[in-house]
């Protein structure tokens, strides 16, 4: 019996007894105010008592007659889930639980949103031969979804609320028998589709179909369709598990809202939610209409689509992987397919299923030119043993959606600190510098772990803009330090490039050096370094233009609380999180002031110099997109309607975008300017979610 | 310190003017003000405090609790606390609310204000808040005092609207 019958019964069932005269007793001996409370009671705990008899807390209070599913069939107020009741009505009972699933999806309670349908907490009245299958199907549905999270275990309460009330869903039912009773009930729906009011049961079928692929991906992507019954291992496994997406998606798409004449609010009763023991506010929420049902499960398959593509990708080195993740975060998918990426991305403990973490290290490490007698070595091993677990810990930080995401690299930013220590030292110790001071020493494995870190760094600080953190007054030191931060990795992977074709001059002396090629990733890198420098100098030549009126230089707002080192306290607050890692060494408020003082520079310098950047910037990134038209992330061709990669044509035009929109404003500003008609201009983020661009 | 539901009841939207009456500024001293404050800050809200959570602060931290009176009227209320967090003393504006008909002559500025010379003069070393980011009106008036967004926490509150955690440091 559920909470919900055990209530509605004990309403009636139980003889009450009226203790107001005893409570009023027992607090004759307390004065206003005075609270009885057991040590360590905190606000928490503060927050969380409600006042006994205020109707918006006390969920019980006004509900002294709830009716029972069964006694709501009786007196005829809901009709009775069985063959009589009429198929439009079916159908509206279907697209109202698909919304209430989507709310739930979305971080609601069961309680609010699928069990609000008083049916369901009587399912074995349910007898209809339409309705018990997709609920069957939906609440199975419901089951894994609830599993999967709780097993990922990279949601936040804000994501996702997986109590269940002990409200039944179909855990005690096995798979085959739902899977084969909605098989037949489709069967039986495509023969009553050749008679009378076949797009009736049309429309029924549409919606059976689309639970059951629905079902289908998630239990495919679980492994449970693969013969031996095991995590997805092969290619193949995933490609079913596409295939069924693809059917899922072609369902939805077919889904039109149907109105019935019968009224819904006696069968969907939100106060439901008032006679639970557990967890669920005495308030109503706003269950997502048909469209917004929709639109949820859309981007949700799109996401799950990026799961199914997980063994296309070519490379399988770790970066790879973590670079995959970063696209995907980037989505912002919803908690089920963050959930779904996860365990597939570390299944068993293993990447895919198939590779160790350690040797998608080592893929790493030899794709990124660490000399492959250094790779082998057992030194080298036991530190890839430390960097495997920092690796698993960055895949859960890229699986948390991006508000707990930023939080989460402060965190993840210690454990790098150790790794680049232990890479250096190692560095050291395979080739200790000389004094030679042409000889410094190859630092392979350090490079190579700051060619994983910094990317986390920048992300970090990027987050602030999309998590709208950054005060347009703080936007120049910002700018200022992505600046850093990417040039850092530039001369990061150059140097890297100059060790490699040291190695190629020494094996081929005599042969004429071959001239130095930037790489498609260093272009990339590069292209983002102009951005952030190219931004910053049109701040400050728009401060010296239009002082105050476009974007505050200042890097902060005037405090009330200024004090001497108020701005420099703010700075650090910002970018203190790097303080902890030697490399990329720490740049501090002094430097920020020290190395922006244009104050010799005249505007049309400020703007020439900003113009030159960003031209630098187009020229790295057609370079880019040239590269990026025959190559591909994927081993087959492939169409994703989510940017999964740096490379992907979305991603490069926008980046184009903001380098072509600030050009040709400079250029109309310089027109107004010599016609003495320049009005100081807007800025905006319509071109990119992080570079701001220039507006009239 | 996350606390799920904790609202700032800032809402300075109206553009009623009103002259800057004579105001006192007066700090908690008795149960006998619990119901005016309570008054004021339920007409913002709508998702009640029990009187618990008024307790909790008002009891612990009575110095933190400023109430603008108008002669017997109160019309505006501060609710703070300070304790350690990491290693800090941090000050924590719980709730803030002002009179509809007196806003826009920065009654809840002056009200943070003396907040935060309160925690300073207790050495606190930062000040922490919660407020909704479609607040504008809260934002702007935390963020001219210097308040930085330390955080955004999804779906914080219970109407599922998303907060910034607002910093400042002194």
């Amino acid at each position: 019996m559920s909470a919900f019958e055990r209530a509605t019964k004990d309403i009636e069932s139980e003889e009450w007894v009226d203790i107001s005269s005893f409570v009023e007793e027992a607090c004759n001996d307390f004065a206003s105010g005075q609270l009885l409370h057991r040590t360590g009671y905190n606000l928490f705990e503060a927050m969380s008592a409600i006042e006994i008899g205020d109707p918006k807390m006390d969920s019980g209070v006004n509900l002294a007659r709830f009716l029972s599913t069964e006694e709501r069939i009786e007196r005829s107020i809901i009709p009775k889930p069985d063959d009589t009741l009429p198929n439009e009505t079916v159908i509206e009972i279907m697209d109202q639980l698909l919304c209430c699933q989507a709310t739930w999806f979305s971080g609601f309670s069961l309680a609010q949103s699928i069990f609000t349908c008083i049916y369901l907490h009587r399912h074995t009245c349910i007898t209809n031969q339409w309705l018990l299958p997709f609920i069957l199907g939906l609440l199975k549905c419901c089951d894994h979804v609830r599993t999967l999270i709780m097993r990922a275990d990279v949601f936040g309460e804000e994501d996702f609320l997986g109590y269940t009330f002990d409200f039944y869903l179909c855990g005690d039912r096995d798979d085959d028998d739902i899977t084969s009773l909605l098989e037949d009930t489709i069967k039986r729906l495509s023969e009553k589709m050749k008679g009378p009011n076949g797009a009736v049961f049309h429309s029924i079928r549409s919606r059976v179909e689309f639970v059951s692929t629905f079902r289908g991906t998630l239990m495919a992507l679980d492994g449970k369709l693969t013969a031996s019954g095991t995590p997805l291992r092969t290619p193949s496994d995933y490609n079913q598990a596409r295939t069924i997406l693809a059917s899922c998606r072609k369902h939805l798409d077919e889904l039109v809202e149907r109105k019935g004449d019968i009224p819904m609010d006696q069968i969907f009763d939100p106060q439901v939610a008032r006679v639970q023991q557990g967890p669920a506010p005495a308030r109503v929420i706003s269950l997502l209409d048909f469209s917004q049902f929709k639109t949820l499960f859309s981007s949700l398959i799109d996401a799950l689509d990026a799961v199914t593509l997980l063994p296309q990708l070519k490379s399988k080195t770790i970066n790879s992987y973590l670079d995959y993740l970063y696209w995907f975060s980037a989505a912002e998918p919803n908690v089920i397919a963050r959930s779904r990426m996860h365990l597939c991305v570390l299944s068993e403990g293993k990447i895919l299923g198939k590779m160790t973490v350690d040797e998608t290290i080592n893929e790493g490490m030899l794709a990124f030119h660490v000399p492959p007698a250094t790779v082998k070595k057992q030194q080298t091993q036991d530190f890839v043993v430390e960097v495997a677990k920092v690796a698993v810990h960055s895949i859960r930080v890229l699986s948390y959606n991006r508000a707990r995401q930023r939080r989460k690299i402060v965190h993840l930013l210690d454990d790098i600190v150790i790794i680049i220590q232990y890479a250096q030292s190692l560095d050291y110790e395979y080739k200790p510098p000389t004094e030679d001071q042409e000889d410094p020493g190859a630092r392979h494995l350090e490079s190579w772990v700051l060619d994983l870190a910094v990317p986390f760094m920048v992300q970090f600080v990027e987050l602030g803009f999309e998590l709208e953190l950054y005060h347009p007054t703080e936007y120049a030191s910002i700018y200022w330090y992505l600046d850093y931060l990417q040039g850092f990795r530039l001369r990061n992977s150059q140097y890297v490039s100059s060790l490699v074709a040291e190695g190629e001059s020494k094996k081929s002396k005599g042969k004429k050096k071959t001239p130095f090629v930037p790489s498609i990733d260093q272009l990339y890198t590069e292209a983002h370094m102009a951005l952030c420098r190219g931004i910053f100098r049109m701040i400050y030549a728009m401060h010296c233009s239009f002082p105050g009126n476009v974007i505050p230089y200042s890097p902060f707002s005037t405090s009330l609380f200024p004090g001497p080192s108020s701005d420099e306290m703010r700075f650090y607050h910002r970018f203190g999180v790097f303080h902890k890692l030697t490399q990329p060494t720490p740049l501090h408020y002094n430097h920020f002031k020290e190395t922006t003082v244009h104050d010799t520079l005249t505007v049309e310098q400020l703007i020439h110099g900003a113009t030159e950047c960003f031209k630098q910037a187009k020229f790295c990134i057609e370079k880019v997109v040239a590269h990026a038209k025959t190559t591909s992330i994927f081993t087959e061709p492939t169409q994703t309607p989510l940017t999964l990669s740096r490379y992907s044509t979305t991603h490069l035009q926008s980046l184009m975008k903001v380098s072509v929109t600030n050009l040709v404003q400079f250029q109309l500003l310089q027109g107004a300017k010599a016609k003495g008609e320049a009005k100081p201009l807007g800025v905006n983020f319509s071109a990119h979610g992080v570079y701001i661009v220039l507006k009239n | 310190m996350e606390v799920a539901g904790a609202v700032t009841a800032q809402k300075e939207t109206t553009t009623s003017e009103v002259n800057a009456p004579n105001i006192d500024f007066v700090t908690y001293t008795g149960e006998h003000q619990l119901p005016l404050i309570v008054g004021l800050i339920e007409k913002d809200l709508s998702e009640p405090y029990s009187v618990y959570t008024y307790r909790y602060f008002l009891n612990s931290w009575p110095h933190l609790c400023l109430l603008a009176m108008i002669e017997d009227k109160c019309i505006g209320v501060i609710i703070s606390k300070s304790d350690y967090h990491r290693g800090i003393l941090r000050g924590y504006i719980a709730m803030l609310a002002v009179d509809k008909t007196y806003r826009k002559v920065k009654i809840g500025t002056k009200l943070v204000l003396k907040t935060i010379e309160e925690m300073k003069s207790h050495h606190c070393e930062e000040v922490v808040l919660e407020t909704e980011i479609t607040n504008k009106a809260a934002l702007g008036l935390y963020e001219n005092l210097g308040f930085l967004r330390d955080k955004r926490l999804n779906r914080y509150y219970m109407n599922g609207v998303d907060a910034f955690r607002l910093k400042l440091m002194l």
